[in-house]
């Protein structure tokens, strides 16, 4: 018994490790990159900066950066901050990096760049053996995330003769391959008092799934089979700005649109967000005797 | 089974039948033959009445007889005698009482469950030494600890598993050594552990806390309620311990405190225990009950109890202070005086910058004079021929920053018995080992004779003889005191500080925890530096141990200088903290100075306040960064130092 158990539980670890790879198909064509969460990557390059850095020597933080993301990525900028400038002086704390493109078909690998920090150590203090200086790398870029899904449309949802398509109360998502993600959609629709056509509610949920935040989101537009569809993120007046801050990093999106025909039909949803996005890091620079 | 039938025949017969009646009846005999002798009128009720008391007081001896043989109650009645006669004024003894607690614990009143990890610790902490470096106790010391409970589970594990007699499974025998915390435990209770955290890693406590701490008999608790003979006098001194408890809770209500709690080594630990007692003058454990006790009325005068504790152990150590140590008389002029300046003092603490040993500063700059196997401490000279005897001493420094100081060799002799009335007291000469050229350099920049020194390179030690002057023929015992001074020693110290400028609410709700973890781990928000002589410590912010300053709020400087030596700071010739294009106010005084006072001897010398200020404007880069920006600051000091090494010798002219 005990033997079983142990074999199934190895079975479900290996599974578990299994589904953890980010391996993209062999089949592109089929591959959706719009799809779960991604976002920058970055990494230091292999010693740069060294793992041990010596007094009044010169090193580079020689920077990575890998748009994972399904869109592209603008007004990228990454600072330095916290750095004692006494042990460790920076050429420069901040710089900007061209925007990056999305992974898509022709990009599957997605952009990416190169950032160089120019740097020098101090001294130690007095006869210290040793200094680590902890920091921070700040990232912050532009970029979008769209939303889209097949909807159907049924004013009369409950109705037994009708053999169209059944709309969906709730459905939920695992992201748009990007840290802004719409999670899930719930649809509520009503016929008309005259039983000619209906409305439909659409209610969104924006969260951000990232390593980081996600600052500014506002909503780009929405349309329901090429109309323009009505979408606020407070449902009682206009708003286009999800109110996203430090602290609240998730928001409703509420769009409305009346039904015109009285038989039920399928229709793409197409609902699109801009966003800024902030990322840290914590880090260290360790200068030894 | 009972404790003395483990503990030997001797012990056995001694509590045994016979042995026990005729002590009980050598105790209560008399109560009886007393009661069985009143015969007459209401000779009925008298005599039941004498019966009743007899057999009342039978009763009662037995049942204390009884209780001896618990070892529960044994441990109780020990616990209490320790917690009532305490003993750290005697170091060795205080461990060999904590010691014999520890295993009486482990062996008797937790049935043995614990002999395995008691003994391992035994052998770890006592015979092997336990790590004193605080950092090495952190990493080492508890990772120590597992392992040893891990050992001692193991090995009565197995010990269970093929013992047939003990009748334990594996689990059983590992699961019991568990228990071992409780004596372990207990026993770094015993010699000081929370008095070596107060000492020296400044842990405080309030003396909620401190009461619980230091009035709660522990190992008397630990036996009273372990003991399995539940006979009268078990319960008894149960009911009583239950009152106190409840007693001593009642006038502390808790309140939470988080420190961090670490080990040391036993020695350390006493040594901060006999501190505590001694040099801080606090309160003992009754005492410190008492002011509760006092204090539970004191709202009625409109002052909070925990206040009024406070100002009650307050005043104790200043009369403490002044009456024992100062030795000035009470209600006179000189104990006002004394009283006034222990409290003026207690204020400037009350603003205590600390400073903490710099981790990554494993080679500090020490002195030390040490004699070694060949000091010759007694001798025998013939009288008639004159004989001057050469007493070698080392002067062992160490200089990792390869600083360039004096240092000035002298020594003395003191006929002991002398009184400062008739001194028997002189100088002798210094000789021997200093090396010319040395010499030369030192007497050129000093102007003093060749017992003067120039310290160059690392470990530059130094050997030399103390000499008694040619007039002087040594005969008896004396005190010989070598002293080193020390001058123009460099200590830096560096303190860290962030500068956040002007945030909102929201950004400090998500940054400020960030920039502290990242920036100020554990105490590093405190100056830190080498653990020379002694270093600067100081501090400036909002309050002086807060490191996030913001732009536009008040900020204060503090600083101090801490002997952290075993000798004497005998001057201040300069301070400086390099605060470069920070404005203050009143003046610069805070920031630089020379040729400092130093407070008189008598106090010790271990603080030295230096001038606190205001800073009033940061310079640009400090007022308002887009994020926050992080810079270490540094404070130095050159100071003279002076170190003593007294040996006693004797001469005996045959």
């Amino acid at each position: 018994m005990k033997t079983s158990l142990l074999a199934l539980l190895l079975v479900l670890v290996l599974l578990l490790f299994s589904g953890c790879g980010t391996t993209i198909p062999q089949n592109q064509v089929a591959y959706n990159f719009k799809t779960g969460i991604s976002e920058l990557n970055w990494v230091f390059l292999t010693n740069s900066p060294p793992e041990k850095i010596y007094p009044y020597s010169s090193f580079k933080m020689i920077l990575m950066l890998d748009n994972q993301a399904a869109y592209p990525l603008t007004n990228g900028k990454v600072s330095v901050v916290g750095l004692d400038n006494k042990y460790f002086q920076l050429d420069t704390l901040t710089q900007n990096f061209e925007p990056l493109e999305g992974r898509d078909l022709k990009n599957p690998l997605g952009g990416q760049t190169q950032l160089v920090f120019s740097g020098t150590a101090g001294r130690l203090f007095t006869n210290a053996e040793e200094y680590v200086g902890n920091y921070f790398l700040l990232f912050s870029y532009n970029s979008q995330v769209d939303f889209v899904d097949t909807v159907c449309m049924n004013p009369h949802q409950y109705d037994l003769y009708d053999s169209g398509c059944k709309s969906n109360p709730r459905n939920s998502y695992s992201g748009q391959g990007a840290p802004l993600a719409v999670t899930q959609m719930e649809q509520i629709s009503y016929p008309n008092q005259n039983d000619n056509g209906g409305e439909v509610e659409f209610r969104l949920r924006l969260q951000s799934r990232g390593r980081g935040q996600v600052l500014n989101a506002t909503l780009i537009g929405a349309k329901l089979g090429g109309e323009d569809l009505y979408c606020s993120f407070d449902s009682g007046k206009e708003d286009r700005n999800a109110g996203f801050n430090d602290q609240k990093q998730e928001a409703l999106l509420f769009c409305k649109t009346i039904m015109a025909q009285e038989s039920s039909y399928t229709t793409p949803l197409f609902v699109s967000f801009s966003y800024k996005y902030v990322l840290q890091e914590r880090q260290r620079l360790w200068l030894i005797k | 089974m009972g404790l003395f039938d483990k503990l030997g025949s001797g012990v056995k017969g001694a509590s045994s039948g016979a042995a026990k009646n005729s002590a009980l009846k050598g105790l209560f005999g008399g109560t009886a033959t007393a009661g069985s002798k009143v015969v007459s009128g209401a000779a009925g009720a008298v005599s039941a009445a004498g019966t009743a008391v007899q057999g009342a007081a039978w009763a009662a001896g037995k049942s204390i007889f009884e209780s001896f043989e618990d070892p529960g109650y044994i441990l109780f009645v020990a616990g209490m005698l320790t917690f009532f006669i305490p003993t750290f004024e005697n170091p060795l003894l205080t461990k060999v009482i904590a010691l014999g607690l520890m295993f009486f614990s482990a062996f008797f009143v937790l049935g043995g469950k614990a002999i395995f990890t008691t003994t391992i610790f035994f052998v770890w902490y006592i015979y092997l030494n336990a790590p004193t470096d605080i950092n090495t106790i952190i990493v080492k010391g508890f990772l120590s600890l597992a392992v040893i409970f891990a050992l001692g589970m193991l090995a009565h594990g197995l010990f269970s598993k093929f013992s047939k007699s003990r009748g334990e499974s594996f689990g059983e025998g590992m699961m019991g050594e568990l228990t071992a915390f409780i004596p372990i435990g207990l026993f770094l209770l015993h010699v000081g552990l929370v008095e070596y955290l107060i000492t020296y890693y400044n842990l405080t406590l309030t003396n909620t806390v401190k009461i619980l701490l230091y009035c709660i008999p522990w190992w008397a608790l630990l036996g009273a309620f372990t003991a399995k003979n539940k006979n009268t006098f078990v319960k008894i001194s149960q009911v009583i311990l239950i009152i106190y408890l409840v007693g001593v809770i009642a006038y502390s209500l808790p309140k939470a405190y988080g420190q961090e709690s670490n080990l040391a080594g036993v020695d350390q630990l006493l040594q901060a225990r006999q501190q505590a007692s001694q040099t801080t003058a606090q309160p003992k454990a009754y005492q410190l009950f008492l002011f509760q006790v006092q204090c539970y009325t004191s709202y009625t005068t409109g002052e909070d109890p925990q206040s009024c504790v406070e100002r009650k152990q307050e005043d104790y150590e200043f009369n403490y202070y002044c009456t024992e140590i100062a030795q000035t008389e009470a209600e006179t002029s000189a104990y006002e005086q004394c009283i006034k300046e222990q409290k003026e003092k207690k204020e400037k603490e009350k603003i205590k910058v600390s400073g903490i040993s710099d981790p990554t500063i494993k080679k500090p700059t020490r002195g030390e004079l040490v004699t070694d196997q060949f000091f010759p401490r007694e001798l025998t000279v013939p009288a008639n021929e004159p004989f001057r005897m050469k007493y070698p001493i080392e002067l062992k420094i160490s200089n990792p920053r390869e600083q360039n100081f004096l240092v000035e060799l002298k020594c003395n002799f003191t006929k002991v018995g002398s009184t400062p009335e008739n001194s028997d007291s002189f100088i002798g000469v210094v000789s021997g080992g200093v090396p010319q050229r040395l010499s030369a350099e030192a007497t050129s920049l000093s102007g003093t004779e060749a017992n003067t020194f120039f310290v160059e390179g690392e470990n530059p030690s130094q050997s030399f003889y103390c000499v008694p002057p040619f007039d002087k023929q040594l005969n008896g015992s004396y005190r010989l005191t070598y002293t080193a001074d020390f001058s123009g020693l460099k200590t830096t110290s560096r303190l860290g500080r962030a500068f956040i400028g002007t945030k909102d609410s929201e950004w400090k709700k998500e940054w400020l925890n960030k920039i502290i973890e990242a920036h100020f781990p554990s105490r590093t928000y405190l100056s830190q530096g080498p653990e020379d002589f002694a270093r600067m410590n100081f501090g400036f912010g909002h309050s002086a141990n807060y490191p996030l300053i913001e732009d536009g709020k008040s900020i204060l400087l503090y600083s101090m200088i801490e002997n952290i030596g075993q000798g004497e700071i005998t001057k201040v010739n300069q301070y400086q903290i390099h605060l470069d294009s920070f404005g203050v106010s009143p003046d610069t005084s805070c920031l630089e100075g020379q040729n400092y006072p130093v407070p008189d001897s008598k106090y010790g010398r271990k603080d030295i306040y230096l001038p606190s200020c205001s800073i009033v404007s940061l310079p640009l880069e400090f007022t308002n960064p887009e994020m926050y920006v992080y810079h270490e600051f540094e404070g130095e000091i050159d100071y003279n130092y002076r170190i003593k090494k007294e040996e006693n010798i004797r001469v005996v002219l045959s």
